[in-house]
Parts: structure tokens; C-alpha cells; sequence
């Protein structure tokens, strides 16, 4: 039988496919993209069954519900990169994985984009729902001005908790340790370290939360951060942080998983 | 002839400080079948998992077909297959979904790839489960579907780790029947096993190391003939006394093995021709049933090298 060599271009374009893939067949996507469509929902359903009446206008409705893709999009970070790689290891798949006539580096920039456009998939449709509520409630000409930003805002920042999920999950070999660490850092422990910035008076430009009301205030809702009011996330460091963050998380998971081959 | 496989001066010597190879070298060609033994912890599948890129080695040279797999390993590995340890499964996907993936990458053309996915699983009489979750697998199973992925490209070079590892008896007589079908098509295979009346079996050469050095390389046959040592096996009459067993350890040329009751297992360092005399000597000083000399065994070579402690690390 005759082989023909794949370029490392195929052999991403696979990777990301067959990542997907796995991501569909564990039936993590399918829940992800479940709570997607049900969390907007319910902000929808609940109130008018309840008998409430809709928000005055469209942003604060829509800035109420999309405060909650924070979350969303910390979960699907911890669900599609936590033990992206890690799980390669802890699960002994690498054993198969790494036999492939390819590049770590291949391996791991696939997982990485699939990982990203897992999240991006649950983040589309979030704002898919709310941007359809807000037309059914109050009609195609008062949906807010400043959506389509806090869509590209939430993929930025799904795209930077992505990169730090990758970082904890290249140097870990427990899927369970490197998700937990995901997931607490970016729910938890970077939040706590912000505040307790903030009351030093110190402004935690570092921490990729600390812009998490970017995603909302662009839609006109008031900055909610709870620490003492001296500073404002700042958009453009927000949008460089976060970039910065799914680079060097791109970048650092690459050498770590290259690091440890060495070893 | 080129080598496949050209393994120089090869070391791995671990953050820990742990050296687990020590400067080995080999050659594998077309059409071999390399046994390579060597009690646990000695460094085989670090060997091996350094031939097929999984670590990489502190110092030294791999070459497949003339490339350095740690220079060019996409190059190197195009046309290699391994089933190293117990490698873990994707649970959630089927055999044909996993063997496709790596089909792909691997290059097999789309239109050869499902006929060549069937042809492997029913290779290793998976054809009922192709559509089964690979978590619901036992371990023989999972075994065979590792078999079939590391064979899936048609390589020319084979590593294989313990390939009859949690096989039942009908799985490794297919292994034997699928590495002599290697062999025949002039592929080269590397196996460990630990079943050394398999190496002999299946391989034409061996390796053999011991705490990371290689100790023996040769053919089965040289090994099998090697020098003038024998098994040697007497039966008695009676259980021997002390005072026999004295006399058989005076000789000098007797290494007592194993005694079941009257029978006796020496391993025999001499000359053939001088067997005749030392059948005589034996005959006169004891009533003998039987007395048998024997070409040693792998497994008498192995215990010899490795010592009777090998392998309890």
C-alpha cells in the first residue's frame, strides 16, 4: 500500500477535526451547547411566567443575561482545554497520539484551536439566544448597539481563559488536577488575588478577570467589579491582556509539551 | 545492505539522575525479527519508546531508513508502526472513528482507507465490534485493536512492546502468525516480550539487556549453540544424597539447575566429545534411568545473564 506523506497543515486541519469530534462523541460540547440555549432561555421564560415585566430596554436585558456568559465561558474552557493535554497523558492515549508521524507543536496547535472554536461554538450561541429574545421582546430596531463588541469580547476572553487552561494543562498529567485548576483560577482564586490588588490600590492589570465587565459594560450596564472604586478595566488593556494571554498560553503550552518530551 | 533501523551509542539518562540506557548500539535489516529481552526496568521500552520519538535521548543517534528520528521524526516515523506498553483508549469513539483519524494522518489515500480499516480488523477478529465503543473493550481486545492500528499504514518497520500482552492463547498464536507474515514480506520487527519461548519462535536474532547495557546480541540459532554449554538433564534411580550431589559439584563442569525428586538438571560447561567419559563416570558412581544433553534454552541463557533475581526490581 502506498502512503502519501500529509503536510502539517492536513495534519492540523485533521487534528482539529478529530478533537471536535471527540469533544462531540464525549458529549461535552452537546451539554455546553445545551446550557447555552437553556441559561438565555430561561432568563426569558422565567420572568413572564412569573408574571414580571420585561427590563425597560433592551441593553440592560441584554447586559443582565450576558453577565452570565462569564461564567459559560469559563466552564467551556475548563471543559474543551482543562485536560486537553494533560488527558493525553493521564488517560495513556499519548501512547497513540505522539506514534504519529507529526509535530508536537502540530499536536498541540490543534487542540488549541479546537478548544477555541469548541468555546466560540457555545459563545455563538448564547448571543445567538439573547440577540433572538431581544427581537422577540423588543423588536429588531432596539437591539443594542454595542452586541456585536460584547460577542467579539467574550470570544477574546473565552480565547484567554483557552490559553491559561492550556498552560495548567501542559504541565500537569491529571486531567481531573488541570481542569480543577482551570476553573478555580479563573472563578476563584484570579478574582480574589484581583480584589485584594484593588484594596492595596493596586490595579490588577495582570489578571485576565479583571476586564470580565468589558463584556457587559459595552452594552451599557454599570461596571459591577466589587472592589474599591479607584480604577475602571480599561477596554484596550482588557483587549491586549486577553490577547496576550491565548498567545502566551498558545506559545508556553508548546514549550512546555516540548520540554517535557525532552525530559 | 542498509540498515532499517541503526540504533549508535544510544543513552537516556533521566531528570532524576536515573540512567536507564547506557550507551547501546544495534542494527535491525530487512527481513529481521529482533527478540529483545531483558528483565523489567532494564530498558527496553525506553529503547523503544526513544526509536519511536516518545522521549528523546540524552546522547547517541537513531536512524530509520537513514533518517534521525529526533532531527526528522515525520520523516523518520512515515513508515513505522509501535504498540509500546498498554496504551490508553478513546472510550467514547469506535474502532473505525480512531483508525480513521489515524489512517488520515498516516496517508493512507481516502479511497484505500475503509477497505484497508476492514482488512485490519478483521486481521485481528475485531470485525463484530468495528462499531462499538472501544471503552466497553476487554483488555485482549484493546490489545488486538492496538495490533491493528500499529499495522493500519503497512509499515515496514515494527516495534512492539509485549505485543501478546493479555492475549489468550488464539491471540498469540495471530501474533506469531502476523509477525511470520512480516518477515516473509521482508518487514522488520523489534518485539520485547517476556515470553521467550515465543522470542525463539518468532525472531532470527535477540538482545538482550540488562540495567540499560546490551549483554548479547546474536542469532536464536548462535545463542541456542553457543559455546560448549548444555542443559544436561540425569535421572536417578533414587532421590541423589548429599554425598552425590557433593560428587556431581567436584566434577567442575556441572552447575546443578533444578532437582525434582531423582531428577536432576545441570547446566554443562564442557566439551561435547568429553560428554561420552563424563556419561561413563556417572554410570559407574550411581544407578542412572536416563541421561540427557540438551542444546540450552533462551530462558537458560536469559537466568544466566540476568541472573535468578532478574526482573525483581
Amino acid at each position: 500500500m502506498k502512503v502519501v506523506a500529509t503536510t502539517p497543515l492536513q495534519q492540523f486541519v485533521l487534528g482539529v477535526r478529530f478533537e471536535l469530534e471527540k469533544h462531540l462523541r464525549r458529549q461535552r460540547l452537546l451539554w455546553a451547547l445545551l446550557l447555552a440555549t437553556v441559561i438565555p432561555a430561561l432568563f426569558y421564560v422565567v420572568p413572564r411566567a412569573l408574571g414580571s415585566d420585561l427590563p425597560a430596554d433592551a441593553e440592560v436585558a441584554a447586559a443582565n443575561i450576558v453577565g452570565f456568559s462569564i461564567l459559560l465561558i469559563i466552564t467551556s474552557a475548563a471543559f474543551f482545554a482543562g485536560d486537553a493535554l494533560s488527558g493525553e497523558l493521564d488517560k495513556r492515549t499519548y501512547l497513540t497520539l505522539y506514534l504519529l508521524p507529526q509535530r508536537r507543536s502540530t499536536v498541540v496547535a490543534s487542540k488549541f484551536v479546537a478548544a477555541l472554536l469548541a468555546t466560540w461554538m457555545v459563545v455563538a450561541i448564547f448571543y445567538g439566544i439573547v440577540t433572538l429574545e431581544g427581537i422577540a421582546g423588543y423588536g429588531i430596531d432596539h437591539l443594542p448597539a454595542g452586541a456585536g463588541t460584547s460577542l467579539l469580547l467574550a470570544m477574546l476572553f473565552g480565547a484567554s481563559c483557552v490559553g491559561l487552561a492550556f498552560v495548567f494543562s501542559s504541565f500537569t498529567s491529571s486531567s481531573v488536577i488541570s481542569s480543577l485548576l482551570t476553573f478555580f483560577s479563573l472563578l476563584l482564586i484570579i478574582p480574589i488575588l484581583s480584589f485584594v490588588a484593588l484594596a492595596a490600590k493596586n490595579e490588577p492589570t495582570w489578571a485576565l478577570t479583571y476586564y470580565e465587565d468589558l463584556i457587559t459594560t459595552v452594552l451599557g450596564a454599570t461596571p459591577s467589579f466589587g472592589g474599591p472604586g479607584l480604577f475602571t478595566p480599561e477596554f484596550g488593556m482588557g483587549v491586549r491582556v486577553w490577547s496576550l494571554y491565548a498567545i502566551v498560553g498558545l506559545l508556553l503550552s508548546r514549550l512546555i509539551i516540548v520540554w517535557r518530551h525532552a525530559e | 545492505m542498509a540498515a532499517v533501523l541503526r540504533v549508535d551509542r544510544l543513552v537516556k539518562r533521566y531528570r532524576t539522575g536515573v540512567t536507564a540506557v547506557k550507551g547501546i548500539s544495534f542494527e535491525a535489516h530487512a527481513g529481521d525479527v529482533i527478540g529483545f529481552l531483558g528483565p523489567n526496568g532494564a530498558g527496553k521500552t525506553t529503547t523503544m519508546k526513544m526509536i519511536v520519538n516518545i522521549l528523546t535521548p540524552s546522547s547517541g543517534s537513531i536512524e530509520v531508513f537513514g533518517l534521525d528520528v529526533h532531527e526528522e521524526p515525520v520523516a523518520a516515523l512515515q513508515h513505522v508502526g509501535a504498540l509500546l506498553e498498554v496504551p490508553g483508549i478513546y472510550e467514547y469513539l469506535t474502532p473505525v472513528q480512531l483508525l480513521r483519524y489515524l489512517g488520515r494522518v498516516r496517508g493512507i489515500p481516502t479511497a484505500q482507507l475503509d477497505a484497508r480499516i476492514d482488512e485490519m480488523l478483521e486481521l485481528v477478529l475485531l470485525t463484530k465490534w468495528k462499531d462499538s465503543k472501544l471503552g466497553g473493550f476487554s483488555t485482549g481486545m484493546g490489545r488486538r485493536f492496538h495490533i491493528a492500528s500499529a499495522l493500519l499504514h503497512d509499515p515496514d518497520l515494527l516495534v512492539l512492546d509485549e505485543p501478546a500482552l493479555g492475549l489468550d492463547p488464539k491471540g498469540l498464536q495471530d501474533v506469531r502468525m502476523i509477525v511470520h507474515d512480516l518477515q516473509k514480506q521482508g518487514k522488520t520487527v523489534l518485539l520485547s516480550s517476556h515470553l521467550l519461548h515465543e522470542v525463539t519462535e518468532m525472531c532470527n536474532r535477540v538482545l538482550m539487556i540488562n540495567e540499560g547495557t546490551m549483554v548479547i546480541q546474536d542469532t536464536v540459532e548462535a545463542l541456542r549453540n553457543k559455546g560448549d554449554e548444555r542443559r544436561l538433564h540425569i535421572e536417578l534411580e533414587e532421590e541423589p544424597t548429599a554425598a552425590q550431589l557433593q560428587w556431581f559439584s567436584d566434577l567442575g563442569t556441572l552447575e546443578l539447575l533444578e532437582r525434582r525428586g531423582p531428577e536432576l538438571s545441570f547446566r554443562y560447561h564442557g566439551q561435547r566429545k568429553d560428554l561420552v567419559a563424563l556419561h561413563h563416570k556417572v554410570v559407574d558412581q550411581m544407578p542412572v534411568v536416563g541421561f540427557s544433553p540438551e542444546s540450552l534454552s533462551l530462558e537458560d541463557l536469559y537466568i544466566s545473564v540476568v541472573g535468578k533475581e532478574g526482573g525483581v526490581k
